[in-house]
């Protein structure tokens, strides 16, 4: 219960300093681009560029590549299917349903090259920032939502008090797990309907533990005298420089070529 | 039914030592108390008793078998040793009450009829009316009577020994004193009880020895009369005795009694009755 | 008589929030289980039926996405799909329970959960297909993927949600949908 993949690295580098409002803003414009690659040189420009983000920011290679190594069997299953499922005019190899074909290899390729440079981005994002940033940049990216009439106090207060109950929750749960396990519970039944019938004693006393706690801490917000706020947000200040302007910039630059080539 | 434990440590993956070298012995049928402020790690050594932890090193047998070999069945401890958790009430789930209280048995292939007579004894041993209870839900019932239930699921296996995490807390006046009454009931049926509490004059009243510990290591194991009334070494580790003993230190200074030395309330009413016998007051 | 006042409904989705990232992480020391049953399902679609859609929406937006900060699943790449799947799940489910009236809770909540799923799923095949494949074959793939590949999962959802529903209403933490059937069904 105690692994939190969530992998901050602590490094000083460039990517670090980066706004964290800024720098989730390039992470959607970089997936955007990596979607988008479809030539060969493409992904060559694609590789470089992120090759020299994981070099500046200085978390080391394997760290940028974090996870890829446990999803290969993910990949291996999508290249495949690709191969041999996609429909093409001249297939190599037939045999029932299955039509092996080069448009279905690249096919196959190309996605599995998305999802691999996709998890680089996510990896460079969350390694390089620290949780309580991230958070505050998704505040700052909500607040945008406000002018859409999003009643953003209350969605920041709803993420404050989840991330609060974390902690509890999971010792809850442990509790809650270790009891059963000494009343006789069984969670690792090969057969699926009896593993399935086996959490029921975990699940439904992990809810009821939690809207049990919801209960009481809505009570006590009440008593205190929150209501639903109609009051402005006040602006999460964040320091914008022109360091992060200019990134942004070239990451925008970046995403143009990717379009283009 | 003995739990011995023999250098037993342990240590969460993050490398703090929760539990250092500790060894005692429990002898069948004893009422022990176990002691020491919050993060001393008796939480995690009951948890290991009944084999919900694995220690990193030492061992602990039951009935002198080593719980943590491969080979020990798990399911034997498990009706070996019941543990009831503080806010027992958490782990309830089922629809009707019997269910709930019959979840334990299901997995150990018990026939129809033990399954019911077990139930039938755990809930009237809990002080409840086995047909009034049965065809409720447990989770409409109020708070003490959820606890009574979640308690009735754990000692529906009869387990040889108890385990019993802060079991009075958020109790009113009168639940704890049922509760307690239950518990002395259990204890004359033969089975070991430990109890994790941090009220001391219940533990007085109740328990024959005491493991107390501090910061990870087990500082006594010695008579619970003893203990209490080892006052400088109480105070060295910032515990308290109980009301008894100091109410009994204020009679014995002004004269009113023979000895200081009396912790728990029966003691007490003996040494006032005697003191009244005698007509000294 | 209980009443879901609107700080009650917000602090009730910051819990299943929560239940998003910590049901996965209890899930995970048992093989298996959180590929086999989407354990992050089962609090957005309460969400969405107890709290209405916009409360059903924010938890399947933030709920994938705090996890994923959190704990690392589910992985970056996938996090989007995710997260569009479950807020399709959170406003279905919201939306049917203020529409779908049968009298029955289970009616009502059976019809809510198996039209939230299939959108859910419907939705979430097509951004995938879309997105990562573009054939015409694909697509079709995608989508039966999703459905083969998910069906313990969609089980173990549709079971398990009544259930949950109940005991909360017994345990007196949500109101009763239909106070007045109460007394047949006890």
């Amino acid at each position: 219960m105690n692994t939190f993949i969530g992998s901050y690295i602590e490094k000083k580098s460039l990517v670090h300093k980066l706004d964290a409002f800024i720098k989730l803003i390039c992470v959607f414009i970089l997936i955007t681009a990596i979607i988008m690659c479809q030539s060969i040189y493409s992904y060559i420009v694609c590789i470089l560029f992120l090759t020299i983000i994981i070099h500046i920011s200085h978390i080391g290679f394997f760290n940028a590549m974090s996870g890829v190594k446990h999803m290969w069997l993910f990949f291996v299953m999508i290249f495949l299917m690709n191969c041999f499922f996609f429909e093409s005019s001249y297939s190599l190899w037939n045999w029932g349903i299955f039509h092996l074909s080069y448009e279905g290899m690249i096919q196959g390729l190309n996605v599995v090259l998305r999802v691999v440079f996709s998890m680089i981005v996510g990896n460079l994002f969350v390694s390089t920032t620290s949780p309580l940033d991230i958070v505050g940049a998704i505040e700052s990216f909500i607040f945008a939502l406000r002018y859409i009439g999003v009643p953003i106090q209350d969605v920041a207060i709803i993420l404050g008090v989840s991330i609060q109950f974390i902690p509890m929750f999971i010792e809850e749960t442990d509790m809650i797990k270790k009891a059963q396990i000494a009343r006789g519970a069984r969670f690792e039944s090969k057969k699926l309907l009896d593993k399935a019938k086996g959490i029921i004693p975990l699940v439904i006393p992990v809810f009821l533990s939690a809207f049990k706690k919801a209960d009481e801490l809505s009570i006590a917000m009440e008593a205190r005298g929150y209501h639903r706020t109609r009051k402005k947000e006040r602006f999460h200040h964040r320091h914008i420089q022109m360091i992060d302007i200019s990134i942004l910039i070239i990451v925008i630059v970046f995403c143009i070529i990717e379009m283009i080539i | 039914m003995s739990v011995k434990v023999k250098n037993l440590s342990f240590q969460y993956d993050k490398g703090i030592k929760v539990l250092k070298d500790v060894s005692f012995e429990i002898k069948k049928g004893e009422f022990v108390g176990i002691m020491g402020h919050t993060g001393c790690g008796k939480s995690t050594l009951i948890q290991l008793i009944s084999g919900l932890l694995t220690p990193t090193s030492g061992n602990i047998y039951i009935d002198d078998e080593d719980i943590n070999h491969k080979k020990y069945d798990r399911a034997l401890l498990r009706q070996k040793v019941g543990i009831v958790f503080q806010y027992p009430e958490y782990q309830l789930f089922e629809t009707t009450v019997e269910k709930d209280v019959a979840f334990a048995l299901k997995n150990n292939k018990f026939s129809q009829k033990e399954i019911k007579e077990r139930v039938r004894w755990a809930l009237e041993m809990m002080g409840f009316s086995y047909e009034d209870i049965r065809k409720k839900s447990p989770l409409s019932l109020s708070g003490g009577e959820k606890r009574r239930v979640a308690i009735a699921g754990v000692i529906v296996s009869q387990p040889h020994i108890l385990i019993f995490d802060e079991p009075i807390a958020g109790l009113d006046p009168y639940g704890r004193l049922e509760f307690l009454k239950l518990v002395k009931a259990l204890h004359q049926q033969g089975t070991t009880i430990i109890m994790v509490s941090h009220n001391i004059d219940i533990l007085c009243e109740y328990t024959q020895k005491m493991l107390v510990f501090h910061q990870g290591q087990l500082i006594t194991n010695e008579s619970t009369k003893d203990i209490f009334n080892n006052l400088d070494f109480l105070s060295k580790y910032q515990m308290e005795t109980s009301q008894i003993r100091h109410i009994s230190q204020k009679l014995y200074e002004r004269g009113f009694i023979v000895s200081p030395y009396i912790t728990n309330y029966q003691e007490f009413i003996n040494e006032v009755k005697d003191v009244l016998n005698r007509g000294q007051l | 008589m209980i009443k879901l006042t609107y700080v009650k409904k917000a602090i009730i989705t910051a819990a299943c929030i929560t239940l998003c990232i910590v049901l996965p992480m209890a899930f995970h020391s048992i093989p298996n289980a959180g590929s086999i049953y989407c354990p992050m399902h089962i609090p957005v679609l309460l969400c969405g039926l107890i709290c209405g859609w916009p409360f059903g929406l924010l938890c399947g937006l933030a709920g994938p996405f705090l996890s994923s900060v959190f704990t690392g699943m589910p992985p970056v790449a996938i996090l989007p799909i995710m997260m569009i799947e479950l807020a399709t799940y959170g406003i279905v489910t919201g939306m049917m329970m203020k529409v779908v009236h049968t009298q029955k809770v289970y009616g009502d909540l059976y019809i809510g959960l198996v039209i939230a799923l299939m959108t859910g799923r419907i939705v979430a095949g097509l951004m995938r297909a879309l997105i990562f494949a573009s054939g015409e074959y694909s697509i079709a793939i995608w989508v039966t993927t999703y459905f083969i590949t998910a069906w313990p999962a969609l089980i173990i959802q549709l079971a398990f949600i009544p259930m949950i529903v109940f005991a909360l209403e017994k345990a007196q933490l949500i109101p009763m949908r239909y106070p007045q059937s109460y007394n047949e069904r006890v």
